[in-house]
């Protein structure tokens, strides 16, 4: 019995000292708790210059005039206010205006959507300002058969 | 003491088992880790395969090695250590010419097409024929790729056998007539009528919606100050301008992704017949 209890300890050492990999096979905490948009908008103003509270007041009234009462049923990723800010950040304030009007008249076009852009993680369909910059080395072409995972 | 000894027993097995020391665990030896790395290889496994490779102390080893380290490297698209590794190789070795090869395929990969016209311009006549006609055939595939395509069809084909010349014949009939749209008339079509840019590149939803948002805001203002509404009047008018302007610059844009889509699609189809055909490179006969 005693050979026994020595050699289930001695291996039982040997196995543990083996085990390196903890975060691979530690219980994972998975949160299910839903995500306020409300709360990840940052509504603050300080530091930021004229052009950028300009820009920052378009959108977020864009947001509170139309998404946030449409609810989540944007199904472009970056939605059309994130895309917003994201072109003027990216180009300057005119050219991010017409690729705005651009995207939204992409937007309330119901038909052939999913022949066109890839999904992102399986839900929302891909449209990245790269594509609409005018630059052509700046456009990544992706088929519409891509899903594209995003942390 | 019975205790004492198995301990002993045990934690020595332990020990050996867990030596990399070739000359106490000859698991370790040059003889059997290459015996490893070769099935590893011969498996398809090549990143576990370079790694056991290199276990290998590089004074030991030779140029197949070195080779098959290079190759595994280049197959997992490592590209950067394969091409250092094949560059190592010496112009007396007999896999020489093979890794010239194996780095024209490298620079293809990586579309370095200038860097690959110069290296085969260098090395031209060099070798023999069974090495220097994949040459060409990559060097002629390169053209289809980099949008450089020879006009006479008859000296573009020359390299190829009959079996590739079918394909080969296709693809450049197709580079030849890309259906590239040009981006500047597909903005003045929607500066004509709204919408017809993006028709014109294929987007009939897109246009017609462009169409309707357009028509439908103009509509209105036009509307609104005939009513004496000026402020709404100006509002629409304001609302009609930008979806004319975002019309005319998306259509820009659509004839670029448009072409963009043209041409990732048309490299697929070349991509999966230049890897049909192994990249014109004999098949070794490591694995044999």
């Amino acid at each position: 019995m005693r050979f026994f209890l020595l050699f289930i300890s001695l291996l039982a050492i040997q196995i543990f000292a083996q085990q390196t990999d903890w975060l691979k096979w530690e219980k994972n905490e998975i949160s299910y708790t839903y995500k306020n948009q409300v709360s990840e908008n940052n509504f603050s103003q300080q530091g930021i210059s004229l052009s950028q509270l300009m820009i920052e007041s378009l959108s977020k009234a864009y947001w509170f005039l139309i998404s946030d009462l449409d609810g989540d049923n944007c199904p472009f990723n970056p939605s059309c206010s994130k895309f917003f800010i994201q072109a003027v950040q990216e180009t300057n304030l005119p050219q991010g205006v017409l690729m705005f009007f651009d995207r939204f008249t992409r937007d309330i076009n119901i038909f052939n959507r999913e022949k066109k852009y890839p999904r992102l993680n399986k839900r929302y369909f891909y449209d990245p300002i790269e594509l609409y910059t005018l630059d052509e080395n700046n456009i990544r072409y992706l088929p519409p058969d891509k899903i594209i995972t995003i942390e | 003491m019975k205790f004492i000894v198995l301990a002993i027993i045990y934690t020595s097995i332990l020990g050996f088992a867990q030596s990399n020391d070739s000359t106490i665990n000859s698991l370790y030896s040059k003889e059997n880790i290459l015996k490893f790395a070769d099935y590893l290889f011969c498996e398809e496994d090549f990143l576990r395969a370079a790694e056991e490779y290199q276990k290998i102390d590089e004074k030991f080893r030779d140029d197949k090695i070195n080779f098959k380290i290079a190759l595994s490297f280049s197959i997992i698209g490592e590209y950067s250590k394969s091409e250092t590794i094949f560059n190592r190789i010496n112009s007396n070795s007999p896999l020489y010419q093979q890794s010239r090869l194996e780095l024209l395929k490298i620079l293809f990969l990586q579309e370095r097409f200038d860097e690959l016209r110069t290296l085969n311009k260098n090395e031209d006549g060099e070798g023999d024929v069974s090495i220097q006609l994949p040459i060409k055939k990559l060097l002629y595939f390169s053209f289809l790729k980099d949008q450089q395509v020879p006009e006479d069809f008859d000296t573009f084909t020359q390299p190829f056998n009959d079996n590739e010349k079918h394909e080969i014949g296709l693809l450049y009939t197709l580079r030849q007539n890309l259906s590239i749209k040009n981006p500047l008339l597909s903005s003045i079509l929607s500066a004509l009528v709204p919408g017809a840019g993006k028709m014109y590149v294929g987007e009939f939803s897109d246009g017609l919606f462009a169409l309707l948002s357009v028509g439908l805001f103009s509509f209105l203002a036009y509307d609104n100050f005939n009513a004496g509404h000026n402020f709404r009047g100006w509002l629409f008018t304001g609302i009609a301008a930008g979806f004319y302007g975002g019309n005319v610059y998306g259509s820009y844009s659509a004839a670029q992704i448009h072409n963009a889509q043209i041409r990732y699609e048309y490299n697929l189809r070349l991509d999966s017949f230049i890897k049909s055909k192994n990249y014109f490179i004999p098949k070794y006969d490591f694995c044999e």
